[in-house]
């Protein structure tokens, strides 16, 4: 029992949420299970979203619009066979089933730490962020990750998944099936006619916060799938893990640059086929 | 405060703490089917279904599940008439300590009710959030598969 708890409320919109937020010493409680991880010391009152309907999944051109309650477990039903396997295998790897059933997307990005894996699918996607605070701005993954724009009064309403007609992979490293990554990869590649059109590459859990190698996404696009540099640029490209966990940050860095080739390798060879 | 549950098809006004977790209530109200393992959703032996799916219900508030459904084991039997999963687990010697089991029933029971005729692979998935520390999987695996085999038909005339 969490006895600091002193209040629930049960807005019917955004506006009415974001005015409870800025009213009253309240947090948002959605999936709860990055709730239970922190200590609540001063009482305080909880903002139940239900009743905003931000469980959806809503194909619009161009991509697809994800609410941001959409739960972990729905995201896995994923019947996608192109990029978006990235985050579909990324929440997939993420907790038990029956945590799953609980996490929403939104809450992942705001419950440090994160159930780990989103961050970095969602950059190699492209993805957007749209947070409500009372104004409507919408930010890329890399800008929410880098400047942290939620605030007290703020709310995540959705998330913009673009197409990703290519190939796509997420890896993570982890102790257990179902402990946190302490290292994860996600690659998406577009390739037109044997040539690598379009790379996105982001890593996380080396470093503080999750990022696209930019750098090497250059040098990758716009060579042959067949070509035998590709190995060695990414053998070439310097990564260094700055985070000290369960594994030594010499292991991760050696460990990245093994797995970034392999998962390349095998992205390339899907597109041979 | 005050909240509705529907608990095991029950229609239930009950009085909770606003910090008060799922797994104290059904707990309190004599539900002790539903165990305190971890109490940090990694063990699972606190999952119980809502709305037919398991979740861990040390991790839920129990005001953020007003007038939701959640069903416990005492919800699909009896001590005089135990569910066919929990035969098929004793037959096939799965319980031990007995602790993680009905958490693990009832993710066999939304299994079944969901795909009659799974895979190893979907079983082992479906218990992948229960954690056995006696019998080493083996047999339960086997269990909920005589259970699906004998009564694939059960869970539709359950509904």
């Amino acid at each position: 029992m969490i006895t600091n708890i002193k209040k629930w409320y049960r807005p019917n919109s955004i506006e009415e949420t974001i005015r409870l937020l800025s009213e009253t010493n309240s947090k948002i409680y959605a999936g709860g299970t990055g709730f239970h991880r922190y200590k609540i010391t001063k009482p305080i009152s909880l903002i139940d979203i239900r009743k905003l309907n931000l469980n959806y999944a809503q194909p619009i051109e161009g991509g697809t619009l994800l609410g941001s309650s959409r739960r972990f477990s729905d995201i896995a039903k994923c019947q996608c066979t192109d990029g978006l396997e990235i985050l579909r295998d990324a929440v997939k790897l993420s907790a038990s089933p029956s945590l799953r059933n609980l996490i929403t997307i939104g809450g992942s990005m705001v419950s440090p730490p994160s159930w780990g894996n989103l961050p970095t699918a969602l950059l190699a996607l492209d993805a957007t962020i749209t947070i409500q605070s009372p104004e409507k701005k919408t930010y890329t993954i890399q800008d929410f990750i880098e400047t942290n724009p939620l605030t007290k009064e703020s709310i995540i309403t959705e998330f913009f998944i673009p197409e990703a007609p290519g190939f796509g992979k997420y890896f993570r490293l982890s102790k257990t099936k179902f402990d946190y990554s302490s290292l994860d990869i996600a690659v998406y590649i577009k390739t037109e006619k044997d040539i690598i059109q379009k790379t996105r590459i982001s890593v996380g859990n080396i470093f503080p916060k999750a990022k696209r190698l930019i750098t090497l996404e250059k040098e990758l696009t716009g060579l042959n799938i067949k070509d035998d540099k590709i190995q060695r640029i990414i053998s070439d490209f310097k990564i260094r893990a700055k985070i000290k966990g369960e594994y030594s940050e010499k292991y991760l860095t050696q460990i990245t640059t093994v797995y970034l080739q392999r998962i390349v390798k095998e992205l390339l060879i899907k597109a041979q086929y | 405060m005050k909240i509705k549950l529907y608990i095991n098809n029950q229609l239930k006004n009950i009085n909770i703490h606003e910090g008060e977790t799922l797994l104290e209530t059904l707990r309190n109200l004599g539900f002790t089917s539903v165990k305190y393992g971890c109490g940090t959703g990694d063990c699972g032996a606190c999952i119980v279904l809502k709305n037919n799916v398991p979740v861990n219900s040390c991790q839920i508030l129990t005001a953020s599940v007003s007038d939701e459904k959640i069903t416990t084991v005492e919800g699909i039997s009896t001590i005089n008439k135990p569910h066919i999963i929990q035969i098929e687990l004793t037959k096939a010697g799965a319980i031990q300590c007995g602790y993680c089991t009905p958490a693990i029933v009832l993710c066999a029971y939304a299994l079944l009710k969901e795909n009659s005729n799974p895979s190893i692979d979907e079983i082992k998935g479906a218990i992948s959030s229960n954690l056995c520390r006696c019998t080493g999987y083996i047999k339960i695996i086997e269990g909920i598969q005589n259970a699906a085999k004998l009564y694939s038909n059960l869970f539709q005339e359950d509904n």
